[in-house]
């Protein structure tokens, strides 16, 4: 039972009803959650605890120059103290970028990049011990913005990358651009600005280590990444992983903002071993603001080439990122902004160059949606001024040119279900697009925007070719079973997931599952929860899992009730014939029969998900099992005389493939709608530049996200057509929804009161500002002029299938044939 | 935070007691670290916790009896403790009926849970909201510093009237209303009781002591607000523009309060501007612009142009000033009520 599973879920229903999945079953950990119960890594307390704090540089750049940590050590109740020496190996969650240290070395590069660390006895003692360090600095200019990074080499943030403050430059070209738009009958060229924002989960990061006298060491942290967590702990601790335990406790929310591997994580470890006692850290909500790994603010000119029917001919796209102080998953960030423009609507020719710039500022990362916000925000605008250019309805536009199912785009992602024209169909007809579009009177409009994602990468984060996601099954000869997986639960249901789909197969209640999940000592490796891969990929899994635990038993069963093993079926905690349904027995009985015959039953399940088709340099970022869709209308009313924006309602519709819990997918439509809703209104990550690059104001009261009051109606519609790779046809739901919410807002924005806000956050200066321009005769539009100018390097030349490529890079020589 | 004394005083005099400093001079000048007064708790606490105050001794004013009643009504006026509930204000019937103003101030402020605790006093003795006052590491002017960082930083939130050397906007929803009402503050201090008109209440930056928002001194306590009644109480509103619509502080607000005729003709008016300045500012050239008039388009359009007369925004609060014109037009058109245009 070795082999691994490869992206060939089939359902395993054998058209049987389905039981489980498909149902609004509670979630397994619910009652828990509500009751307050939950164990969250806060709520840990061990016998002896110490509790740390980190001293966080004040300086946004500068070198250090020493560090005096005898006056904390001095203080009573202090343990210990450690700075950067201590723990001189880097680490990073890319291989690429392994840049960070656990306390700086000997430079800081933002305000809150740590530099010391204290254990203590309580919290308070520790705050009092880091007042008491004292650290030397010489301060260096700073780098704050993209334009800047792009301009001044001196000082490097880092001395490594793509030159100067250039962290990396892509250029990937697909198709022979210059006769796309030469056959384009209206080329249109503009320039966006996607405001950086921060995940605000409601939990704050916390961890908890624990050094054994037999010298194991045990990490609970709120990491959504604990396999990554662990490899990174061995590489900076020096210490065998199989020494090191890492167990993630359930989050209280990550959006991609738990997915690092984080200072106070490595900290904690070391204070622990130096001290011997467990040590405890929580950071505060200020602290997470610099840990941030949020959403770069990205700078992006897209030049378009359309038919007079609005047909793509060719797409020239252009981002350039604010990455903050270090690389986090920011190459991955960097393809992500090139990567998904291509699976929705057919783009026959396309052109991506992307940069990534250091500046002094808490590192971006990945936050749901994970680079496609950006770029997708870009494009639904850009798509909808052409269709008011050319005179069409841009939903009616959107839904002629849409990409086939079951093909390949320019750039190489094969492209399975496609649901997007029936997400479209449903949310035109549900708000009743056709009476309002460009027919609400003057303060109230509609917008409609589309976008699509990954159900998890096509590649793990460090290159290997095991499977992305192991689920091992153990069941009780009473009757209960017990899976065990890597994953870990954020809040998005995973651990609800594993049971369902184990009960579905083995016809069990969900309820009768102990799920066991992500502790690197229990559990085969799950790679985490990021990238919209957990249901697909732990999914299948726990499928083959399962389906091998129902062969075993099914034999025993049909030798049994001498019956033909395909005339068996599980259901309602009994496998029987179909033919003579009372001929049958209960499931532990079956699993009495078949441990008599076999010895104990424990089964395994994995999957690694299909090859991609793409050969080229970079082609690691983009391809997935499958692609979610997702299409939304909003409809607004703006406030002529403040520029305020109320966004009353929103349609939404999401192609899941197959639900495999509905209201946990509706939970995280709305979630994700809720979210954009900060995103196109109000949320920001804005820092007090010029002098200082201070965060303007690290708290939950200053960075403005939306309350419960600014939520708006939500209608969801989900498009079921099963994709072949998905556990019952599953896909994601967690990020994609997301994605449509901030254009489709301002693609409404314009269609109430004619002007174009072309960077988020839409704020009421910024559509006032519009509409007094507009009112002066000008062009009545908020947004950047234009982006820097960059030297790009040589692209990399693909061509497209339709072209007859392979999905290698032309030889070069080809290039000037 | 810091560590601190206790107290819990049952009388006001013992409060006063309690909040005497010894030592003048520099200390009368800064409160962050002599004793407080604790109401609600719900700012104090914040900045203690943000460690910009660092208060010796905190003493509970919520065991003393009798400050937590509203009395009065419409006819006869109102008297509020100073410990009545923002949840109290928003709630009470007489209130909401005869000054309508004051309930929507109440209610427009932070959340439920918030109003459950934070009281009238307390509102109006708020510390100010600017984020470089908030943040630890600055010494900002009204932190003993000699520098108003906003005055040339990030400026958003910050005063377009009445600025200098300070840029502060006071933060309470509470005080524009109840000026625009004619309220007074009774103050008990070492000296006895005094009654101060809530207008003469709170001292712009360039006028009084830069450390301090309002004339209060360490040892006073305010122990009840005074609401005259009022022919203008009935046509009252408090208008407020939030960034978000719950837990959020004015980016600017409006009072209004009007008396009118029978035949919809203006007697008498007042507008306060609440988020725009380092003091509820109230607009003496805009009120008189309505005496006399119909509260018609182009009257209302003239009293906005006038309540923002002398506006000069900073650097990135430009906003402010077409926002409160358009609050204060839709302030006076509400209080108008069925006899606008």
């Amino acid at each position: 039972m070795g082999t691994s599973n490869n992206g060939h879920g089939n359902g395993g229903t054998n058209g049987k009803e389905l039981k489980v999945v498909g149902k609004p079953f509670r979630k397994v950990d619910a009652r828990a959650k509500c009751a307050g119960q939950t164990k969250f890594a806060d709520d840990i307390v061990l016998p002896r605890m110490l509790f740390a704090k980190l001293l966080r540089s004040h300086e946004p750049h500068a070198i250090i120059k020493s560090i005096d940590t005898s006056k904390a050590r001095a203080l009573p109740g202090v343990l210990a103290v450690i700075t950067g020496k201590d723990l001189p190996i880097p680490y990073g969650i890319l291989p690429v970028s392994q840049d960070e240290h656990t306390l700086c070395l000997d430079r800081v590069r933002f305000i809150g990049d740590p530099v010391a660390a204290v254990a203590a006895v309580d919290e308070d003692t520790a705050f009092d011990a880091m007042n008491l360090i004292e650290v030397e600095y010489e301060k260096l200019n700073t780098i704050t913005s993209i334009e800047e990074a792009v301009m001044i080499d001196e000082p490097r943030i880092h001395e490594y990358g793509d030159g100067g403050n250039v962290h990396k430059k892509v250029h990937l070209e697909f198709g022979d651009l210059d006769k796309g738009f030469a056959e384009a009958d209206l080329i249109r060229e503009d320039v966006f600005f996607y405001e950086g924002n921060t995940h605000l989960p409601m939990e704050q990061h916390a961890a908890v280590a624990h050094y054994d006298p037999d010298n194991k060491l045990t990490l609970w942290s709120s990491t959504q990444t604990p396999h990554y967590v662990h490899r990174a702990l061995a590489k900076v601790l020096e210490m065998r992983p199989a020494h090191i335990r890492v167990i993630a406790t359930p989050n209280g929310g990550g959006f991609g903002g738990k997915s690092d591997p984080f200072n106070h994580e490595v900290a904690v470890c070391k204070l622990a071993m130096l001290t011997g006692r467990p040590v405890k850290i929580t950071l505060t909500r200020e602290e997470v603001f610099y840990c941030h790994r949020g959403r770069h603010p990205v700078l992006m000119k897209s030049r378009i080439g359309v038919k007079k029917d609005g047909a793509i001919t060719a797409l020239d796209f252009q981002s350039l990122l604010d990455g903050g102080a270090y690389g986090s998953y920011g190459v991955a960030s960097t393809f992500y902004t090139g990567a998904l423009q291509t699976v929705t609507y057919d783009v026959p020719r396309y052109r991506f160059r992307g940069l990534r710039a250091f500046t002094n500022k808490p590192p971006c990362g990945p936050k749901r949606g994970h680079g496609t916000p950006q770029p997708r925000f870009a494009l639904e605008i850009q798509l909808d001024k052409i269709a008011d250019q050319l005179n069409l309805d841009p939903a009616e536009m959107r839904l002629k040119h849409l990409v086939p199912p079951n093909s390949l785009t320019a750039n190489y992602l094969r492209v399975g279900s496609m649901g997007l024209g029936k997400c479209i169909e449903k949310i035109v007809e549900g708000s009743d697009w056709k009476q309002k579009y460009r027919k609400l009177p003057f303060g109230k409009g509609v917008g409609i925007a589309c976008s699509s994602y990954i159900c998890g990468a096509g590649l793990p984060i460090y290159w290997n070719n095991m499977p992305h996601s192991g689920v091992q099954l153990g069941l009780d000869r009473q009757g209960g079973v017990r899976v065990q997986c890597g994953s870990i639960d954020i809040g998005q249901g995973s651990d609800s997931v594993l049971a369902y789909v184990v009960a579905e197969v083995l016809g069990i209640d969900p309820f009768d599952i102990r799920v066991v999940t992500a502790d690197t000592d229990l559990t085969p490796v799950d790679l985490g929860s990021y990238s919209s891969r957990v249901t697909l990929m732990t999914g299948n899994a726990a499928l083959q899992a399962a389906e091998r635990a129902r062969e075993l038993l099914s034999i025993a069963v049909a030798e049994k009730l001498k019956a033909p093993i395909e005339n068996l079926s599980f259901a309602d905690r009994r496998v029987f014939d179909v033919e003579n349904p009372e001929m049958g027995v209960t499931f532990a009985e079956a699993v009495v029969l078949a441990e008599t015959k076999f010895g104990t039953i424990g089964t395994v399940g994995s999957y690694t998900p299909p090859a991609s088709p793409g050969k080229f340099k970079g082609a690691g970022v983009g391809p997935s099992p499958a692609y979610s869709y997702s299409a939304a209308i909003a409809e607004a009313d703006v406030d002529p005389e403040t520029g305020i924006v109320t966004v009353e309602r929103i349609w939404i519709g999401h192609d899941i493939g197959q639900s495999i819990n509905p209201m946990l997918v509706m939970g995280q439509v709305e979630g994700g709608v809720y979210m954009g809703l900060g995103e196109a209104l109000m949320e920001e990550m804005i820092y007090r530049a010029n002098r200082n690059v201070v965060h303007k104001f690290p708290s939950l009261l200053e960075y403005k996200s939306p309350t419960t009051m600014e939520m708006c109606d939500v209608k969801t519609y989900l498009i079921e057509d099963a994709d072949p790779n998905g556990p019952f046809g599953a896909k994601e739901v967690g990020q994609g929804p997301l994605l449509p919410v901030m254009p489709a807002i301002a693609n409404a924005v314009y269609d109430a009161v004619g002007v174009r806000v072309d960077e988020v956050p839409i704020t009421p200066e910024k559509v006032l500002m519009a509409l007094r321009d507009k009112a002066k005769g000008k062009e009545g539009r908020f947004g950047p002029k234009d982006v820097p100018a960059v030297e790009w390097p040589t692209p990399m030349k693909v061509q497209t299938p339709a072209e007859g490529g392979d999905g290698r890079e032309m030889p070069r020589v080809a290039i000037h044939s | 935070m810091n560590t601190f004394e206790w107290t819990n005083p049952t009388s006001v005099a013992e409060a006063v007691k309690l909040l005497r400093v010894e030592q003048e001079g520099a200390a009368a000048r800064d409160q962050d670290g002599v004793p407080q007064p604790l109401g609600g708790g719900q700012d104090i606490l914040t900045t203690m916790k943000e460690r910009i105050t660092r208060p010796a001794r905190l003493v509970n004013l919520k065991g003393i009896r009798g400050l937590d009643k509203i009395e009065g009504n419409a006819r006869r006026g109102l008297r509020i403790g100073a410990l009545v509930t923002l949840t109290q204000l928003e709630e009470h019937s007489e209130i909401r009926r005869g000054f309508p103003g004051l309930a929507e101030a109440a209610q427009s402020i932070a959340t439920p849970q918030i109003r459950n605790l934070g009281t009238v006093g307390g509102n109006l003795c708020q510390r100010p909201r600017c984020w470089y006052f908030r943040l630890e590491q600055v010494v900002c002017l009204k932190k003993g510093g000699t520098e108003c960082y906003a005055a040339v930083g990030e400026n958003k939130y910050n005063a377009i009237l009445g600025g200098g050397p300070s840029y502060i906007v006071h933060p309470s929803d509470l005080a524009p209303m109840l000026i625009a009402l004619g309220a007074s503050v009774v103050v008990e201090g070492p000296s006895g009781k005094r009654t101060i008109a809530l207008d003469k209440f709170f001292t712009l930056p360039k006028e009084g002591n830069v450390r301090r928002e309002n004339v209060l001194n360490n040892d006073d306590i305010i122990t009840e607000i005074q609401v005259p009644a009022s022919a203008m109480a009935a046509r009252s509103t408090y208008l407020k523009f939030k960034e978000r619509s719950s837990l959020d502080f004015a980016l600017s607000s409006v009072a209004a309060a009007v008396e009118m005729d029978a035949g919809g003709t203006v007697r008498q008016a007042r507008i306060v501007l609440g988020g725009v300045a380092p003091v509820p500012w109230r607009a003496p050239d805009a009120e008189k612009s309505l005496v006399g008039k119909r509260l018609d388009a182009g009257t209302l359009a003239e009293a906005a142009r006038l309540a923002l007369q002398g506006a000069v925004p900073l650097e990135k609060n430009a906003y402010k000033v077409p926002l409160t014109q358009t609050l204060v037009r839709r302030a006076l058109a509400k209080v108008g009520g069925a006899t606008t245009a």
